[in-house]
């Protein structure tokens, strides 16, 4: 072994000569805060890694800004080893992440070290793949249209804002309303799916809370979804260029899948933060501001991310990369800057209001706010025969509602519909990491829609409604769940026997 | 308003051209006070150096800074020379840290680094792209 090692050392030094070069070289002149401004590297381009010579070790940066004399950059390890003077060179790359089936189940920075305590996560360097963390997006040849649903397992969304692999679907709200909450059920939902249709999903944590990151793995490892789960963590002790890196090594994981045939869901929590993180960025490099002192291409910095997302060609595999990002809105300011910008990228959103929240309808998403614009096609049958009419009964319901509290009187119709409103409404109440296999949506929908709840009082329609799952999964699995569930048909021969069931459980 | 250093360095340079010992003394009494109004005086190391390289390369002179770890022996030392010239401005200091060979900045931009430490460094970098 100690031979060996002589031997390595000996071809090494022996080969010394070879490998000088001269090289072009930059000075720090300016360094703090994240960022530092170089003198000199005429040649570098833009992204561009650099590498920081300091007493202490290299330290590396990306060149951002490439100005008349100077280059700034953010550096991305400790820059409190950098100092004034320190040489500056180029490397010819830019940045990249090391991916695998290995990440799965891990937790990690946004440069793909994992911070999980559970020490590296590649054994060997062989067979290393490495994908850069920023890529352009697919081609529309490339792309296929989003045909296959992701279930969320929230009842709310998957009957009338249905996504689907390959979709961006941006949830919206305000703080402390169950916006992580929606992410998190949905990637526990995803344990469901068998293993060959199940999305490896992708946590991507920006600026959050350490302790609340913990608390989403400790959930997500409770679950079993850390078994096919990454999370990507760039908590706020973290400096803003990490903030900035995480959703881009997070889709740089997810394409490595996608790329691979598989699917892959991304979520990005949140990109409020995220747009912070370069508009600090850009004002310390000195960049222009603009609305809300945002730079100016803060619409391409997220619409460069998201349509990252794609289905690919059966020629290009098939796999599929699905993005649900998160947007933080303040009093409810859906016009404000971020939001409009992210509401047009993205194929819809969830929206989700306080008064409803405070009222008690949780998830409280605003049916009349939340859209998918491609999610439909990727819609299962059986939902689509149940769900079609909710939309639409949910938002004569509010219509109603508001009306109905000036009225004394109600013809007998109007009160039907609103009864029907409320017994719809508890129906689509759902509690937090209770995510609900789609098969038993469907039959609970399709007993709202049909009216078979309308005897049963509102209060009681939610423990009526798990009775009845109960009931239908101990009795009529085989007949009922298990066909909805393997063909995603509502056959005539099943709602017949759904009818009967109906019939005979809440009739009674 | 603060400007590019750039055309700070070229107006100092472009107002000195021919200009007599004391003039060129009020010039850069004035130039100062020009960096002070803009808020600029903090880049005046910048500027500074700017000159200097720009006064190099006006003069055809290039500088060399030699680092090596331990005293260049005079062999080298001629050898350097017949290789940048007689005009180069050649400067050696001593560090011990490189652990063994020299390194070359040509210019202040131009790096030929054939030391000991890089070879190590390169040797045990870790094997991830950053």
């Amino acid at each position: 072994m100690t031979d060996f090692i002589i031997d390595q050392l000996k071809s090494e030094i022996e080969g010394f000569r070879k490998n000088l070069k001269a090289e072009k070289i930059g000075r720090v002149i300016e360094v703090g805060d994240g960022i530092a401004r170089i003198y000199g590297l005429s040649n570098a381009a833009s992204q561009e890694m650099l590498e920081f010579e300091t007493p202490y070790g290299a330290v590396h940066g990306i060149a951002f800004n490439l100005e008349e004399e100077s280059v700034g950059a953010i550096i991305l390890g400790d820059s409190t080893k950098i100092s004034e003077g320190d040489h500056v060179k180029t490397t010819g790359r830019v940045l990249s992440i090391r991916v695998g089936h290995e990440l799965v189940g891990r937790v990690l920075n946004p440069l793909g070290v994992a911070v999980d305590g559970r020490g590296p996560v590649f054994d060997s360097d062989e067979d290393a793949v490495y994908y850069p963390v920023e890529r352009t997006a697919p081609s529309v040849v490339e792309r296929e249209p989003v045909n296959t649903p992701i279930h969320t397992g929230i009842k709310a969304i998957d009957s009338m804002i249905p996504i689907g692999r390959g979709q961006r679907e941006l949830i919206i709200g305000d703080r402390q309303i169950g916006k992580t909450s929606i992410a998190i059920d949905t990637i526990i939902n995803q344990g469901r799916d068998p293993q060959n249709r199940r999305p490896i999903c992708i946590y991507v944590a920006i600026g959050q809370k350490e302790s609340k990151i913990a608390s989403i793995v400790a959930e997500l490892t409770r679950a079993g979804a850390m078994e096919y789960t990454i999370v990507v963590s760039a908590p706020a002790s973290e400096p803003a260029p990490l903030w900035y890196l995480a959703p881009y090594a997070g889709a740089a994981i997810g394409e490595y899948f996608m790329h691979k045939g598989e699917d892959a869901l991304v979520i990005y929590d949140d990109l409020s933060k995220h747009a912070w993180s370069y508009r600090e960025l850009s004002l310390l490099l000195r960049r222009p501001p603009g609305r809300e002192a945002y730079p100016g291409d803060i619409f391409y910095l997220h619409s460069r991310l998201l349509e990252r997302a794609a289905k690919l060609s059966k020629e290009k595999g098939g796999g599929s990369l699905t993005a649900l990002p998160i947007i933080e809105t303040q009093l409810g300011d859906v016009s404000a800057y971020i939001p409009t910008n992210v509401i047009s990228i993205t194929d819809g959103q969830i929206y989700l209001e306080p008064e409803l929240f405070f009222q008690g309808l949780r998830p409280a998403v605003n049916v009349g706010l939340s859209v998918s614009r491609v999610g439909s096609s990727a819609q299962t049958k059986a939902m689509k025969k149940v769900a079609g009419r909710l939309r639409l009964e949910l938002a004569q319901y509010r219509e109603l509602a508001a009306f109905a509290q000036f009225a004394s009187e109600l013809d007998e119709s109007t009160r039907k519909r609103l009864e029907r409103g409320r017994r719809l409404s508890e129906i689509l109440k759902q509690g937090e990491r209770e995510p609900m296999p789609f098969e038993h949506q469907v039959v609970l929908i399709y007993a709202g829609t049909n009216g078979y709840f309308d005897t049963i009082p509102a209060e009681d329609v939610e423990s009526r409604g798990s009775d009845l799952l109960d009931y239908v999964g101990k009795m009529y699995d085989k007949e009922i769940l298990a066909p909805l569930r393997e063909t995603g048909e509502l056959t005539k021969e099943i709602e017949e026997k759904l009818k009967a069931i109906l019939n005979q459980f809440l009739r009674i | 308003m603060t400007r590019s250093l750039r055309i700070y360095r070229e107006a100092y340079l472009k107002a000195l051209e021919n200009k007599s010992p004391a003039d060129q003394k009020r010039i850069t009494a004035r130039f100062l006070s020009r960096l002070v109004r803009d808020r600029a005086l903090s880049k005046i190391g910048q500027i500074e150096k700017g000159i200097r390289r720009a006064h190099m390369k006006n003069s055809g002179r290039s500088e060399i800074a030699v680092e090596s770890a331990a005293q260049l022996d005079p062999k080298y030392r001629g050898e350097l020379e017949r290789m940048f010239g007689t005009r180069a401005l050649i400067r050696e200091t001593v560090n011990p840290d490189l652990v063994a060979g020299a390194r070359i900045l040509v210019d202040d931009e131009l790096l030929i680094n054939a030391t000991g430490k890089r070879f190590l460094n390169d040797m045990f970098a870790p094997s991830h792209h950053l």
